[in-house]
């Protein structure tokens, strides 16, 4: 596929337009193109974004940004039940409060000194209160009555099997192990296959080191109008919808 | 650090350019909510913006912008800038959020009406942080698409804010798929033009 051309279906791709067999010839000239290619990719999404300056800049609501602010630092863990997890990190929670107090008590003496000291704190407590608020989320969902267990298999060799835990009110977990991690410029996809219409994203990962994957997500979807959860190979950033085979596919039984 | 709390005073004005977006970016990657606050107060108009384009509904909007925002915070320590400006990622997981929540609620019908309708939504009176920098790339990218044919700017925008593909903006138009085709790429070609970006080599 010569520049021009591969330039503009870069611009296509971006924008949602190619399908079918225009889809699949793109993917298989940018992945021969290399480097060139994802320059391309690159500078397409820079103008294809600039498209989206011609929607009108309206304020959202000041509540917002407070709504943000709060999500950022959750709700300290409070009459944790008996559970390992739960007082570790209620532990990690009032060990980081008790380092506070030293921290406070010192910073009479030597206060500037002190003061770098508080500052990193502080980001460390934010930190543990952010990973807190993830783990409850994802307890909300695993130990939700109405959770449904979803086995999501793969024929990609020597790679694990997967699991997710959906419920209805509370949303989507995606577990597993030792997943292979995607290729450099690349992302992992979760994918809803409703009964009918085409896939819906349930958004994008990455694995951590280890291959660890622990994906949360509130699914717009609900369980009893999908059949089947799928993992896909997208570019960075995500897809409109899956551009390639996806690799781990789990039906979702009733 | 100054810990911004959801009920605190919202940090002076700033300017920000796309170096200081990044310099935002980077901050939260760090942990610094700050640096996300003042992100969002120089980006939200926009982020918000496009969501209530593209769905055509507050509250489903405000929740887009919420996920756009909550997903910086989460993968900030990802972004790299030879993928793309900030403005550009925040503007293509704007629109790829709300067409997902379009979509997953069979409202595209919908959609497309709201797309229709809001090409007269009022927008809001510019801040102080962004007249140096978001309000002017909008002028001059409204510039250069309201240069293009008629036929060549529907086309565009169309696409973008419905997330149709060629087949279906062609029926949708009721156009030849290969005149569908011609038109947007001659279309893109004129706006990357117009907007400083390389011109096609062939």
């Amino acid at each position: 596929m010569e520049r021009g051309t591969l330039r503009f279906q870069c611009d296509a791709y971006l924008l949602g337009l190619l399908d079918g067999e225009d889809l699949r010839e793109f993917e298989a000239a940018l992945r021969a193109s290399g480097a060139e290619g994802k320059a391309l990719l690159a500078e397409s999404t820079d103008v294809v974004a600039k498209i989206g300056l011609t929607a009108p800049l309206v304020d959202p609501p000041a509540l917002l940004r407070t709504r943000l602010l709060k999500s950022l630092a959750p709700e300290p863990v409070v009459a944790a039940p008996p559970k390992p997890r739960g007082r570790l990190l209620a532990f990690a929670g009032w060990a980081v409060a008790a380092g506070l107090a030293v921290v406070s008590y010192l910073g009479l003496q030597n206060n500037s000194r002190l003061q770098g000291d508080l500052t990193a704190t502080q980001q460390e407590l934010a930190g543990l209160r952010i990973e807190a608020g993830h783990m409850k989320k994802v307890l909300s969902v695993v130990m939700a009555r109405d959770a449904r267990i979803i086995r999501l298999a793969t024929s990609v060799p020597e790679a694990p099997q997967l699991r997710a835990f959906w419920s209805k009110p509370t949303g989507l977990v995606l577990t597993g192990l030792n997943m292979p991690m995607p290729a450099a410029g690349r992302t992992m996809q979760l994918w809803i296959v409703p009964k009918s219409g085409n896939p819906i994203s349930a958004g994008v990962f990455r694995p951590e080191s280890g291959g660890q994957v622990l994906l949360v997500t509130a699914s717009a979807a609900a369980p009893e109008d999908a059949k089947a959860l799928a993992i896909s190979d997208e570019p960075e950033g995500g897809s409109a919808q899956p551009t390639t085979t996806p690799a781990w596919v789990g039906a979702v039984g009733d | 650090m100054t810990m911004i709390g959801g009920t605190g005073p919202r940090p002076a004005p700033v300017r920000p350019s796309d170096d200081d977006w990044t310099a935002f970016v980077e901050g939260a990657a760090r942990g610094d909510q700050n640096s996300l606050s003042r992100l969002y107060d120089a980006s939200s108009r926009l982020v918000y913006g496009i969501a209530l384009r593209i769905l055509g509904d507050p509250a489903d909007a405000e929740e887009v912008t919420l996920d756009v925002f909550s997903q910086v915070w989460r993968s900030a320590k990802d972004y790299s800038r030879d993928k793309g400006t900030v403005s550009s990622w925040l503007i293509m997981m704007a629109r790829s959020r709300a067409l997902d929540r379009a979509r997953s609620r069979g409202r595209r019908q919908g959609r497309e009406t709201a797309i229709d309708a809001s090409v007269d939504a009022v927008e809001s009176a510019a801040g102080p942080e962004e007249a140096t920098f978001l309000r002017l790339s909008a002028v001059r990218v409204r510039g250069a698409i309201s240069a293009l044919a008629p036929e060549q700017r529907e086309l565009i925008e169309l696409s973008f804010f419905s997330g149709l593909t060629h087949t279906e903006l062609a029926e949708r138009m009721g156009q030849p798929l290969g005149t569908v085709k011609t038109r947007i790429r001659a279309g893109m070609t004129k706006l990357r033009e117009a907007i400083g970006v390389s011109k096609e080599v062939q």
